[in-house]
């Protein structure tokens, strides 16, 4: 086997992801879960050394009902992801963070994926750097909902930020480095995003973009981002990004990438709404661009213990695109309703119109953290 | 592509709007200023030895949120509330992010997510004993009592450039959390606390 070729890689990130995973619950089962420093009278006698001392433990799943009307129409159960999820602070400023996601593929074979493993150093609210695998910073949607259907509202994410091994155009995962901060300013919380990466890859056998744990050539992924949330409009979020990238492929093929993303947000305890729009271009070095966009509406309004949402979503792939064309466009309505009956439990059901396909599903989904 | 799904865009843009406008904005009360009558107030206390003298409303919001965690100085910020189930750790929830005990756990939970620092998650200290005691040994600790609490120990902020006792001070207390003869009791204390101070 090529120890350079894709399907290698992935089999060495599995090995890694396995190994850290069998490290993770290890450590785990050695210091227990969220040892935040506490004491019974609340005054602890070295904050200092007990705020270098921080885990954080979790783990997210998710069990799903899916009825959909095809023909013939046909039901499921499906489990969804078992997210593994440890932080540790190292000091005050430096920071770890590993995502480990067992899931089963539609066969029931189960796997691993190491989703984020990233070291952290913190300097100051305006400056922090990141290294490792993490979330690219595109939009909003993919740097504020990671994996784990807990803390996402709907039982789906949007189409448009859909992980790469499930169909998404989008390049969610990097590895590389990350600058991000604070820019000074009284009160219009403005923040600067800078990332640097491997970018994404594809070979002849699978023409399908996928991130590239091991980059062959000099051209790195760019990606900056800016965002801005004034303290005179609690829970207001705006921001834009630019990603550009050269995806290597076989025979010194590459295709030129580049993504522009824009959103809007307001979300506070009984109201959340987001829009989000995304313009993706793709071209070999010689050839014509092709453009596809895509963007969400996501609007949900807080009834007592019922958080009723509704999305519309619409991402249109031109088949002749290089690398992405083969994927499924999508359009149309989900509507739904999430109750949080505990703590860490979360209900939700959602039914789905596609007006390409057309089809309409239901779903219903228990998630879940602890 | 059609011009319909970019009226479907429109449509549901503008949905979103009405949804922001129509919402319960006031209702958090966050920044709301109420200047009739005496009240009790919410006082953000810190070490002696931190040269900040006050916060913004939004700032002190940012610092609940976890998404400031460092004071001008460098230091980490070490936020202390009470611990959950109390009232007054209810009421500055309320006061400062416009959420529930539920609600912010869950930001928490996801703060930590998204990378975070777990060691930034607020401790939890149960008595207001605890809470002075903390902020006065710990330089970077950032909490909350109630205003005719505050002593010699510890420093009181100016929020939006205002003491507990001015008037208009965003931080004050609804009725029920009103402690009896407060008004007295907050001045002397905050005048000892000023008089205290020690050079960082």
């Amino acid at each position: 086997m090529n120890a350079g070729s894709p399907r290698a890689s992935a089999v060495a990130l599995r090995q890694l992801a396995a190994g850290l995973f069998a490290g993770w619950m290890a450590m785990g089962a050695a210091l227990g879960q969220e040892a935040v420093p506490h004491t019974p009278h609340g005054c602890e006698s070295d904050p200092a050394e007990q705020a270098r001392r921080s885990f954080v433990l979790r783990l997210l799943g998710d069990v799903e009902f899916l009825v959909q009307n095809t023909d013939p129409p046909s039901s499921t159960w499906r489990l969804g992801q078992l997210d593994a999820f440890f932080s540790a602070d190292l000091t005050d400023r430096l920071s770890l963070l590993t995502e480990v996601v067992v899931e089963l593929d539609e066969h029931g074979e189960s796997f691993i994926d190491l989703e984020r493993l990233y070291v952290s150093y913190r300097a100051n609210d305006a400056f922090g750097i990141t290294l490792g695998r993490f979330h690219t910073g595109i939009g909003l949607y993919n740097i504020t909902h990671h994996h784990g259907a807990y803390f996402e509202t709907a039982v789906t994410r949007p189409q448009l930020f859909a992980f790469e091994d499930e169909g998404g155009a989008l390049p969610v995962h990097e590895v590389g480095v990350s600058v991000d901060g604070e820019i000074p300013t009284r009160g219009l919380g403005l923040r600067y995003l800078f990332e640097m990466g491997n970018g994404q890859r594809w070979t002849a056998e699978d023409p399908r973009p996928a991130p590239s744990a091991n980059d062959h050539n000099h051209n790195k992924s760019t990606n900056v981002g800016v965002s801005l949330a004034p303290d005179a409009w609690p829970g207001f979020r705006a921001g834009i990004s630019y990603y550009r990238d050269l995806i290597a492929g076989p025979d010194d093929l590459s295709v030129a990438s580049r993504v522009a993303a824009a959103y809007v947000s307001y979300r506070r305890s009984s109201v959340e709404a987001t829009a989000e729009v995304v313009w993706m271009s793709h071209r070999f070095e010689h050839g014509g661009p092709f453009t596809n966009r895509g963007f969400y509406v996501h609007v949900g309004r807080r009834f007592g213990k019922v958080l009723a949402y509704g999305r519309y979503e619409r991402i249109r792939i031109d088949p002749g695109t290089p690398l992405i064309g083969g994927l499924t466009s999508l359009a149309g309505p989900t509507l739904g309703a999430r109750i949080d009956p505990a703590g860490s439990i979360a209900i939700k059901a959602q039914i789905e119109r596609d007006e390409f396909a057309p089809t309409f599903r239901g779903r219903v989904q228990l998630a879940f953290v602890f | 592509m059609s011009r319909l799904p970019t009226r479907v865009a429109v449509l549901a843009t503008v949905t979103a709007v009405v949804v922001v406008l129509v919402s319960p904005l006031a209702a958090t009360g966050v920044g709301t200023v109420i200047q009739q009558g005496p009240r009790a107030a919410l006082a953000i206390v810190v070490n002696h030895r931190n040269p900040v003298t006050g916060l913004s409303v939004g700032e002190l919001r940012r610092i609940f949120l976890l998404d400031m965690q460092y004071w001008p100085t460098g230091r980490r910020i070490t936020l202390v509330l009470r611990e959950p189930g109390q009232p007054a750790r209810a009421e500055a929830l309320r006061l400062v992010c416009g959420m529930g005990e539920d609600e912010y756990r869950r930001h928490l939970m996801l703060q930590v997510f998204r990378g975070r620092p777990g060691s930034a998650a607020p401790r939890s200290i149960r008595t207001t004993e605890g809470m002075l005691g903390f902020v006065q040994n710990a330089p970077g600790a950032v909490g909350h009592v109630d205003a005719s609490q505050v002593n010699d120990t510890v420093k009181a902020l100016r929020i939006d450039g205002r003491l507990p006792t001015d008037p208009g001070y965003p931080l004050q207390l609804s009725p029920a959390r009103m402690p009896r003869a407060h008004v007295a009791g907050t001045q002397e204390a905050l005048v000892a606390a000023e008089a205290a101070r020690v050079p960082y």
